[in-house]
C-alpha cells in the first residue's frame, strides 16, 4: 500500500480545479470579444471531469477490491458551446452584420462568478485533504522516534 | 515477548493504521470527483470487523468444511473493512452525491484517529524502552 497514494488524488483534484478555474477566467476575459482566430465570435467553454482508476501498482492489485474505491479525477475535454452567442443591435460596430447585429459571446458573468468560487473552495478542500495526508505520513514517521 | 507486554494491542493499533489509510484515500477521491458527473460517494467501514477480531487469536480458528456452516469471526490479519456506498441526500442533476461537508468531516475524523492511533503506538514504544533502560539501574 502507498502511503502517499492519497496525495496522487489529491493532486488530480488540484489539476482539475485549476484549469476549470482557466476556463472560467477565460470565459470572463472574453466576454465581448467578438473576433477569434477561428472565426465568429468567442465560444463559451466547459470542463468536463471523469473519475479514473488509478494507476496501480501490481502489489495493489494483489492486495485488495479496496482499491476500487479511489479515483482519481482528470479533464477529459474542454467543451465548446457554439450555440452560445448573443446579438446585439449595434450597426457602427465593425463586426456588425448586414442586418446590423453584432454577436457577442453569451456568457453570463454571475453564473462563471459563482463557477469560479466553487471551483476555488474545491482546491482548498484539496490542500486540506492533502495536509491531513501529509500529516499522517509525518506521524507515522514519528512512531520510532522516541 | 512483546506481544505479551501489550497483550496484542500493537497489531490492533497496526492494523487501525492500515485500515485509516485506506480509508483516507477514499475520502480523498470523493473530495477530488466533487464535481465529476456521475461520481458515488464510497466509504469503507472496518471498526465492528476489527472489534469482533480483537482478542480472536489464530489458535481459535475454525475450519469452515461446509457451506452452511456459521461464518467464523475474522482473525486481525485478515480484517480489510468493506467498501461501501456513503449515504447522501443531494444527489443534483449530474447524478454526483459528493457532499464536501461531509467528507471533509469524515476525513477530519479519520486523521484525528490516525493520529491518536500513532500516538499510543509511540507511547508504547516510549515505555518499552524506559522499561529496557531503566530496569538495570
Amino acid at each position: 500500500m502507498d502511503m502517499l497514494a492519497g496525495l496522487h488524488v489529491s493532486y488530480s483534484g488540484l489539476q482539475a480545479q485549476r484549469a476549470r478555474m482557466n476556463v472560467i477566467a477565460s470565459n470572463l476575459a472574453n466576454a465581448n470579444a467578438t473576433r477569434t482566430p477561428e472565426g465568429g465570435p468567442y465560444k463559451r467553454q466547459d470542463v468536463i471531469f471523469a473519475a479514473s482508476p488509478q494507476a496501480a501498482s501490481f502489489a495493489d492489485l494483489l492486495d485488495t477490491q479496496l482499491h476500487n474505491g479511489v479515483r482519481e479525477v482528470r479533464v477529459l475535454n474542454v467543451v465548446r458551446d457554439p450555440s452560445a452567442i448573443r446579438l446585439e443591435y449595434d450597426p457602427k460596430h465593425p463586426d456588425a452584420n448586414a442586418q446590423g447585429f453584432v454577436a457577442y459571446p453569451d456568457i453570463n458573468l454571475l453564473q462563471e462568478m459563482v463557477d469560479l468560487v466553487s471551483a476555488s473552495r474545491l482546491y482548498e478542500a484539496n490542500v486540506t485533504a492533502i495536509n491531513t495526508a501529509k500529516d499522517m505520513a509525518l506521524r507515522a514517521l514519528q512512531i520510532g522516534r522516541i | 515477548m512483546v506481544q505479551r507486554l501489550f497483550s496484542g494491542s500493537l497489531d490492533v493499533l497496526q492494523k487501525n493504521l492500515d485500515l485509516r489509510l485506506i480509508r483516507h484515500q477514499v475520502l480523498t477521491s470523493n473530495v477530488a470527483n466533487a464535481e465529476t458527473p456521475g461520481y458515488v460517494a464510497k466509504d469503507i467501514r472496518f471498526e465492528e470487523a476489527l472489534q469482533q477480531a480483537v482478542g480472536f487469536t489464530a489458535q481459535d480458528t475454525l475450519r469452515r468444511t461446509n457451506p452452511r456452516h456459521l461464518p467464523q469471526p475474522q482473525g486481525l490479519r485478515e480484517v480489510q473493512g468493506t467498501l461501501v456506498v456513503s449515504p447522501s441526500d443531494d444527489v443534483g442533476r449530474d447524478r454526483n452525491s459528493v457532499s464536501v461537508d461531509r467528507e471533509m468531516a469524515e476525513l477530519a475524523t479519520n486523521t484525528l484517529q490516525y493520529n491518536a492511533s500513532a500516538e499510543i503506538l509511540s507511547r508504547m514504544f516510549d515505555q518499552l524502552k524506559r522499561t529496557i533502560s531503566d530496569g538495570g539501574r
